[in-house]
């Protein structure tokens, strides 16, 4: 648990008795643009002595929308009589004037962690966001030149040789002008945009919103599903779609598509590499970066599948 | 159906400048034997009936007997491939084709026949289909497992609401292939497929059934042990009734009540032979053949991982 304390008095320690884990010290201005910040978990003590009532209240409005943190209170004079208030309002912990003299003890951080409860799934999200470049709103807010955390897809059709035989010409191009067109329409629900795209398949981004998402499921479907993919919206009735797909996650400078001859980031080399080198046909795998976001539900259906280029793969089991 | 008088109008104007009255009869007489202008009209038969007459009259006994659909699809069809060797070219008919169109029907280029367009209307019999007729239908029987148990075991609450997901889900999927639940008991029901290409319809319909409760039964089944239900699809020939007693007594719903009961394991799909015999093989790459010992072969739909 990383600790906070807001306070514009350098002085004030209350945390002497913390060896580990040394107290993160922002003073109330810098807080107003740090709270995005705050560890989830953590539990942060705002020093009430020399606030103003008003910025209390205003800070107290800015962090109310996290749940996913707990919140002290540190009066070094003892100045509020109705201490209960303070934990009406969703507060944690408060430190008056005769705790400060003998100081926050570990046990006590310790009791407050198992007593007062935070939202453990915005936790996880908030976590996620700390640790990626989210685009919190998704594509909205995605700029060319601008670097943000993406989840690729690598997805090509596999039985290249089995479809070249089966269709001619003009047929030929027909057929893989709507297998595109049906993967766009399709990945749209997850937020997803064809990036690059080459023959028999390509690369879709979806932008990391901070959130969990669905990705993983919309591809377990699509493979689940794909008997309605060739038999029923492509109307074939002779040949089948063997298709693998990969799923990573990574950082890159986003540049519209048409325009991405000079993007150069390893998570679009390693998923090409991955997907061209490693996936084995009709096989549907996820990197280690990617596992955190295989739903509950679905876990099971993830078996370890070896490393690649120092990467730990997990390949969904095959429907037979 | 209701037909509109602006399309009782048209198809009056189109048969009147396209035909000679004793071809209009020709017609009628396809739909209905013995069909008689004079004395419908009641005009004395020695009297030429003026063609305006003929064709009002003939119009209006059509839409009176729910033949209006059928005799429309008559005329396409003549317009197209002539009759007895000589072609025909029928005035306005497209005029009635967009009239059937403002009317709720589409034509089904599959079977050559107007169906209801099912954004505007839902009718077991699709608007068309006709009581005591001889129709081939792909029919889909659908049964939950062990339904006496889960309702002795789980609140009415619980039931309720798995059961009208399950409802959810296969009306989604029928819905879809414009198939039409012509029963539903609460533990199951049966789903009728006539137009398009209706066993691949019926499979497809069947297929995303399994699939879909497959995904329900991970995500959100709210009993302790998933959902299950059995599914059998037989195609046939059988007489469309709208009474759910004699429905049950069609030789097409014993059969596939058979195959669902007898031949088929939960949460997967079962088609008999005369199913499978018209799929394209991408579909039935995904079915294995079951021979029992009564004879009977039956094919199989199942979800299966590798272990």
């Amino acid at each position: 648990m990383v600790i906070y304390l807001v306070s514009d008095n350098a002085k004030l320690s209350p945390f002497k008795d913390v060896k580990k884990d040394k107290p993160v010290i922002f003073s109330y201005k810098e807080i107003k643009q740090e709270y995005q910040r705050i560890e989830p978990e953590s539990i942060l003590y705002f020093d009430i002595s020399a606030m103003k009532e008003a910025d209390f209240k205003k800070i107290i409005k800015q962090f109310s929308v996290r749940k996913d943190i707990r919140y002290g209170i540190i009066d070094s004079k003892t100045a509020f009589a109705d201490i209960a208030h303070f934990f009406h309002m969703g507060f944690s912990d408060y430190i008056g004037k005769e705790l400060l003299k003998t100081g926050v003890s570990v046990k006590r951080l310790a009791n407050i962690e198992n007593f007062s409860e935070i939202d453990k799934n915005e936790a996880k999200e908030n976590a996620l966001s700390l640790k990626h470049k989210p685009a919190l709103n998704g594509w909205k807010d995605v700029k060319s030149g601008s670097e943000y955390t993406f989840f690729f897809i690598f997805i090509q059709l596999d039985n290249q040789k089995d479809l070249k035989g089966y269709f001619s010409g003009n047929s030929f191009h027909g057929f893989r002008q709507k297998f595109h067109d049906i993967i766009e329409r399709k990945t749209k629900s997850i937020d997803g945009k064809i990036w690059m795209w080459e023959d028999f398949g390509g690369l879709i981004l979806v932008p990391f919103d901070g959130k969990q998402n669905n990705i993983i499921e919309f591809i377990f479907r699509l493979y689940l599903d794909k008997i309605f993919l060739y038999a029923d919206e492509m109307q074939l009735d002779e040949v089948t779609l063997s298709i693998k797909t990969v799923i990573h996650m990574g950082n890159t400078v986003y540049k519209n598509r048409g325009n991405t001859g000079t993007v150069i980031a390893d998570s679009v080399n390693s998923i090409y590499h991955i997907g061209y080198k490693f996936a084995e046909p009709d096989s549907f795998l996820i990197t280690e970066e990617v596992k955190e976001f295989i739903p509950e539900y679905l876990t099971s259906y993830f078996i370890e599948a070896g490393e690649y280029e120092g990467r730990q793969l997990y390949r969904m089991r095959k429907f037979i | 159906m209701k037909v509109k008088h602006s399309l009782l109008s048209v198809t009056q104007k189109a048969l009147a400048e396209s035909f000679g009255v004793d071809m209009m009869v020709t017609l009628s007489r396809i739909l209905i034997p013995n069909y008689d202008v004079y004395q419908r009209t009641g005009f004395p038969e020695n009297i030429p009936i003026p063609s305006r007459d003929a064709a009002a009259q003939i119009v209006r006994d059509m839409a009176a007997l729910e033949l209006f659909p059928i005799f429309v699809n008559l005329l396409i069809k003549i317009s197209t491939e002539g009759y007895m060797g000589r072609r025909y070219q029928i005035h306005n008919l497209r005029d009635i084709i967009r009239e059937m169109h403002n009317s709720g029907l589409v034509y089904d280029q599959v079977n050559n026949t107007f169906v209801e367009d099912v954004k505007i209307a839902k009718t077991p019999n699709w608007g068309v289909l006709r009581n005591g007729s001889d129709y081939v239908i792909s029919m889909l029987r659908l049964d939950i497992v062990g339904n006496t148990e889960l309702v002795r075991k789980y609140s009415k609450t619980v039931i309720e609401s798995t059961y009208s997901d399950l409802r959810q889900i296969v009306e989604m999927a029928s819905d879809r292939r414009n198939g039409r639940i012509w029963s539903w008991e609460g533990d199951g029901g049966i789903i009728a497929f006539y137009f398009g290409n209706r066993n691949k319809f019926a499979t497809l319909c069947g297929i995303e059934i399994v699939n879909q409760l497959y995904m329900y039964n991970l995500k959100q089944c709210r009993l302790d042990s998933p959902l299950k239900v059995r599914i059998a699809i037989h195609n046939g020939a059988c007489q469309y009734t709208n009474n759910p007693e004699s429905l049950k007594k069609l030789e097409i719903v014993k059969k596939v009540t058979e195959a669902e009961a007898n031949f088929t394991k939960p949460n997967t799909l079962t088609i008999t032979d005369s199913v499978h015999l018209s799929l394209p093989s991408t579909l039935t790459a995904r079915f294995s053949k079951n021979a029992f010992d009564n004879g009977t072969i039956y094919y199989r739909y199942e979800i299966r991982t590798e272990e």
